[in-house]
């Protein structure tokens, strides 16, 4: 029997949650959906927690998405996250990234908790990958959008199943 | 000795309300909560814990499926696209924590 791997630990930036919220049939949705499909393991901090619940919550978004009027709506998104993701405390500072310090909770977040992949679509988050100063704090991280992200998930099984073929 | 909490805005704001509708400070207040939390916690530990239901993701993720198809038919009748959502939500997200950056900066955010 084959020994299998550890799961690849992912922190999902707000906006793939929200994203996933708003269009299920798209990129951030299969993003997300593999935390359910158990080939992650997904993590949150009490404070990112907050952020997706006030985000999904802010008046400016419920005018231009009637949907997030919908209590049910928003609870589901919650216990989703609630459900599939470890949630963890708030982690330390470990750098302050000049380049857009309101990143920077997340940024420690991910360095924190050793994150494989961090899945954004925010053109600061993206650029963290060339960035000397994170790459020394997390040089196993790598900062996908969710259509690179799952397209990596799927490279595993793609190698198995041509195995398989062979 | 002192406590630090941090809090969403969403809590805070929570927090403000209930002690403004109290009469009481609100460093006050937060103090009473948190006592209050920990003498609920010694009663409950002292209490031997019913068998819990076990979690099943049965419950959610049908909602989930009902919530998944209520999003599409918005989508469909927004006529907005994928891109549309991404500039809407990702400019949400920076305005949220440029935010709470500036309270945390102001100093705001300790209670």
């Amino acid at each position: 029997m084959t020994p299998s791997l550890p799961l690849s630990i992912v922190v999902y930036d707000t906006g793939i949650i929200l994203q996933a919220a708003l269009n299920p049939d798209g990129p951030a949705e299969r993003a997300l959906a593999r935390m359910q499909a158990q080939t992650v393991h997904a993590i949150m901090s009490n404070r990112l927690r907050s952020e997706y619940e006030d985000v999904l919550k802010r008046d400016t978004l419920r005018a231009k998405y009637p949907i997030l009027q919908n209590s049910r709506f928003v609870d589901i998104q919650l216990r989703r996250v609630d459900s599939l993701m470890e949630r963890t405390d708030n982690p330390p500072e470990r750098i302050t990234y000049e380049r857009d310090p309101k990143d920077a909770p997340l940024i420690n977040l991910v360095i924190h908790v050793r994150a494989d992949f961090m899945v954004a679509r925010d053109k600061h988050l993206l650029v963290l990958t060339d960035d000397p100063v994170f790459r020394h704090a997390s040089p196993q991280t790598q900062v996908m959008d969710p259509v690179e992200f799952v397209r990596e998930m799927e490279r595993p099984r793609e190698l198995e199943q041509a195995r398989a073929v062979e | 000795m002192s406590l630090t909490l941090e809090l969403s805005p969403t809590q805070e704001s929570e927090l403000q309300s209930a002690a403004y509708r109290e009469g009481i400070p609100v460093p006050d207040y937060a103090h009473r909560l948190f006592v209050t939390a920990l003498r609920q916690q010694t009663v409950a530990q002292s209490i031997p814990r019913a068998k819990e239901k076990p979690a099943t993701s049965f419950d959610w993720e049908d909602d989930l499926k009902w919530a998944q198809q209520q999003a599409r038919e918005a989508l469909a009748a927004s006529g907005k696209t994928d891109d549309d959502i991404v500039v809407d939500t990702e400019s949400e997200v920076n305005a949220y924590r440029a935010e709470v950056h500036a309270r945390t900066q102001a100093g705001r955010a300790p209670v």
